[in-house]
């Protein structure tokens, strides 16, 4: 069982793990088309260190410190307390109705399965040949990097598996000595940038981007910077200025590094995101069009 | 004549909306009904009346197979007496050639339902002069002539499995183009096949939502002779075809029994698969002995169809609602005893058509298929598909229906809707194909959503078409056949997950 600090602080909370690092899996999906190259197996880690506003997971943010608000909530006795310190979830109890979400005082959702490497290797073989690779995302899949590190060496030391490629989806967080444990298993990095200017940063995501950005230079020169990506807040992020130095950070590392242009939708948002609006499709088109031509090379398409 | 008849003749005759060349086609049709039906025992002309057994309004009278498939390349290699042509000598004159024959192959839609595998048929014409895009003109003067002469989507064009110019010039053409003829199929053989072309084909779906695709090593095995991918996925053997095709309707059947599942299993089943049987013959003796298609034909004296080499395939569908019916409170597809319970329903059904002699047909049997519905189903699920709605993750779902495709030898067609993102990333239907045909299928079609050429029920249909159809009515006859079924089907209104189907030679969506 694994132990953690507080969910709100920016470094990574002080984790003692006990034995075989386990995964606390907020989901996953079989197949997706839409988190990275392929058809994927993605798996949405448990815990956030940062709190978007725009998050559209609100509920895989905060990793829960067993308060037990939510054991009584839940109407299908699915959740429990077996031992001081632990919320227990029985899958099968649960007809995920989600009353157990809005008790819970740091926005983490009680319904996640603990497990280890192999357990979820074993998942992802029954479905390998429909898959190009595997995207862990979350949350902030970094947080859990001993797990991490275990699932994609798992991945790599499997026969049949090895073929995978594995990707994270991550905020940049994570510091240069866990980069260099996580990247030896990870074929590329997904990146967020959600601002550049540090104050919008702060606003955007309760933190500053130092962090962010020393990520997106130590991994350029690495290969494995798969892209880094911009959530366009019509009037918020992209602004003139804004969309400039945002361009300017990007190119100034290398202008060849794939840059992927994210709408901003409602759906799974806390309420005062939704008082931004959606993204337009011209919205969308109009920033790809000036990132490209602010030295930006390689703008993906929609 | 009839009253009736009469009133029938003339709604055909003043239809506003119809071609003269459909006018002609139902007129036609009107007058084959009004002759008696191949001799049925009394009960299965009772099976015909309640719908248990239908054959698909093919007509009473058959006089020409329901899909023919010649093998184009005896006369490209021989030329044709009968059409005083020479062999052709290059590639525009073998183009030229297909374009004539095409307009000597019969089928139940008055149309060809096969172009032949055109890659194959034209590579031994193709020399160094053809550059890409000296091949591209061509192709696509070749599909124009295809879509503007025979305006109907049933017909079916082949490519692969091997990665040639040819095939990657159709695939270009195709998607660019995005015309409703010719359907479209890509044989793949993971062994012979380059991923590339199957990249490429990925690119064409994301676009135009076909080629459907067809796993050649699977599907190869089953016909020695060669096969084509024809109309809505029918599978059938080359150099010959299907005489009919006859379909039992499983849900009506379970309306039929009164008894346990054993008893429908051991007794009702056999019953009525034997009463299908009784219509398939019928039909298939009338054709040929009869109606001697097989011996005015000179598609059969010059070797590009043989007797011997057509089938008749036992279609059935409704599956989904005789396993539910079946079992009352568990679903197919979503429960597992459900899911497996319809293995064994087909299994059962397959061992009986494997095990029934018919006369005239190739190895004197028929051959099972999953029938994709009609136009006019209403509340029944095609062939052995999962219902619209109730259908599990697009892996689950391959996993649930990849059992039932070994056993229907003449074409299955299950149907995956895909959300319009893969438009950016067609890898991930390279990597679902794959991991599918590593299952067994047979064969797998996707449907993007947001394309303007969708499949309503295997062939293609352009929605700016349908809207378009009532007030000036339609060039392609299989448009009218389109809208029935959306209207049916609540295809528009929901996630672009379809039901396939073959014919609605009644043009009902038009004249009625």
């Amino acid at each position: 069982m694994t132990l953690t600090g507080s969910s709100r602080l920016l470094h990574h909370p002080i984790v003692i793990q006990l034995g075989e690092p386990l995964l606390e899996i907020a989901g996953s999906l079989q197949s997706s088309a839409v988190d990275g190259p392929g058809n994927r197996y993605v798996i949405f880690l448990q815990g956030c260190n940062f709190d978007c506003v725009a998050c559209h997971n609100p509920t895989t943010i905060g990793r829960c410190d067993a308060c037990g608000a939510c054991v009584d909530a839940c109407p299908h006795g699915a959740l429990s307390f077996p031992e001081v310190g632990v919320v227990a979830y029985e899958e099968a109890a649960c007809d995920h109705c989600r009353a157990c979400v809005a008790p819970c005082p740091i926005d983490s959702d009680p319904a996640i399965r603990v497990v280890s490497a192999e357990t979820v290797v074993d998942e992802i073989r029954g479905v390998a040949g429909f898959l190009s690779g595997i995207t862990v995302t979350g949350g902030e899949p970094t947080m859990q990097l001993e797990a991490l590190v275990a699932l994609f060496t798992a991945i790599k030391a499997d026969p049949e598996l090895s073929r995978l490629t594995t990707l994270v989806d991550s905020n940049g967080t994570l510091d240069r000595a866990g980069w260099e444990r996580l990247l030896p298993v990870t074929d590329g990095a997904m990146i967020d940038l959600k601002a550049a200017s540090p104050d919008l940063h702060e606003h955007m995501t309760g933190h500053g981007n130092e962090p962010v950005k020393r990520s997106i230079e130590l991994l350029a020169p690495t290969g494995k910077l798969a892209e880094v990506r911009l959530l366009v807040i019509e009037g918020v992020t992209d602004t003139d200025a804004e969309l400039e130095a945002w361009a300017a950070f990007v190119a100034g590392v290398d202008p060849q590094i794939p840059v992927r242009v994210m709408t901003f939708r409602h759906q799974g948002t806390r309420p005062q995101a939704q008082e931004w609006p959606e993204t337009s499709p011209e919205a969308a088109e109009r920033v790809r069009d000036r990132l490209s031509g602010l030295a930006l090379e390689a703008v993906l398409p929609p | 004549m009839a009253d009736d008849t009469r009133n029938r003749i003339t709604a055909v005759v003043t239809a506003p909306n119809l071609t003269y060349k459909q006018k002609v086609q139902q007129l036609a049709l009107l007058a084959e009904a009004e002759l008696p039906y191949p001799k049925l025992s009394d009960v299965a002309e009772q099976a015909m009346e309640t719908g248990l057994v239908s054959d698909l309004h093919e007509g009473p009278a058959p006089y020409r197979p329901r899909y023919v498939l010649p093998d184009y390349a005896v006369a490209l290699r021989n030329g044709s007496e009968y059409l005083e042509l020479e062999a052709p000598r290059d590639l525009e004159e073998a183009v030229d050639l297909l374009e004539i024959l095409y307009h000597h192959v019969p089928s139940i839609t008055g149309h060809p339902v096969y172009f032949g595998d055109i890659d194959t048929l034209l590579l031994p014409y193709l020399d160094d002069s053809w550059t890409d895009e000296r091949l591209d003109r061509l192709m696509t003067r070749f599909w124009r002539f295809l879509d503007r002469t025979i305006p109907d989507a049933f017909a079916h064009a082949n490519v692969g499995p091997t990665d040639n110019p040819i095939a990657r010039s159709i695939l270009r053409v195709d998607r660019e183009l995005a015309q409703v003829v010719p359907n479209l199929t890509l044989k793949w053989d993971p062994a012979v096949s380059s991923d590339a072309l199957l990249r490429e084909a990925a690119v064409s779906i994301a676009v135009v939502n076909k080629p459907h695709i067809a796993n050649d090593p699977v599907i190869g095995s089953d016909f020695a002779e060669g096969y084509g991918v024809v109309s809505c996925y029918n599978t059938l053997p080359l150099g010959g075809g299907s005489h009919t095709l006859v379909r039992l309707d499983l849900k009506e059947s379970l309306a039929q029994h009164s008894g346990d599942i054993d008893s429908y299993l051991t007794t009702t089943l056999p019953e009525h698969i034997e009463l299908t049987f009784e219509v398939i013959e019928a039909r298939v003796r009338y054709l040929v002995e009869e109606a001697g298609f097989y011996e005015q034909s000179f598609l059969v004296e010059e070797g590009l169809i043989h007797r011997d080499r057509f089938t008749a395939m036992f279609g059935v569908f409704g599956l989904a609602e005789l396993v539910n019916g079946l079992l009352g409170d568990k679903r197919y597809g979503i429960d597992p005893e459900a899911t497996e319970l319809a293995h064994r329903v087909v299994e059962i059904v397959a061992d009986l058509v494997e095990s029934r002699e018919v006369a005239h047909c190739r190895n004197g049997r028929a051959m099972l298929h999953a029938q994709s519905g009609i136009s006019e189903d209403v509340g029944v699920t095609a062939g052995a598909r999962i219902p619209i709605g109730e259908e599990p993750e697009i892996v689950d779902h391959v996993l649930a229906v990849a059992p039932h495709h070994g056993h229907f030898g003449s074409g299955i067609s299950d149907i995956f809707a895909l959300e319009a993102s893969v438009r950016t990333n067609p890898e991930a239907i390279v990597d679902i194909a794959k991991g599918a045909f590593e299952q067994g299928m047979r064969e797998i079609t996707f449907n993007v959503e947001g394309s303007d050429l969708v499949r309503v029920t295997g062939y293609m249909v352009k929605l700016s078409d349908i809207e378009k159809l009532r007030a000036e009515g339609s060039r392609i006859n299989s448009t009218g056949l389109g809208a029935e079924s959306v209207e049916n089907w609540g295809l528009l209104g929901r996630v672009p997950r379809v039901i396939s189907h073959e014919i609605d030679p009644r043009m009902s969506s038009v004249l009625e």
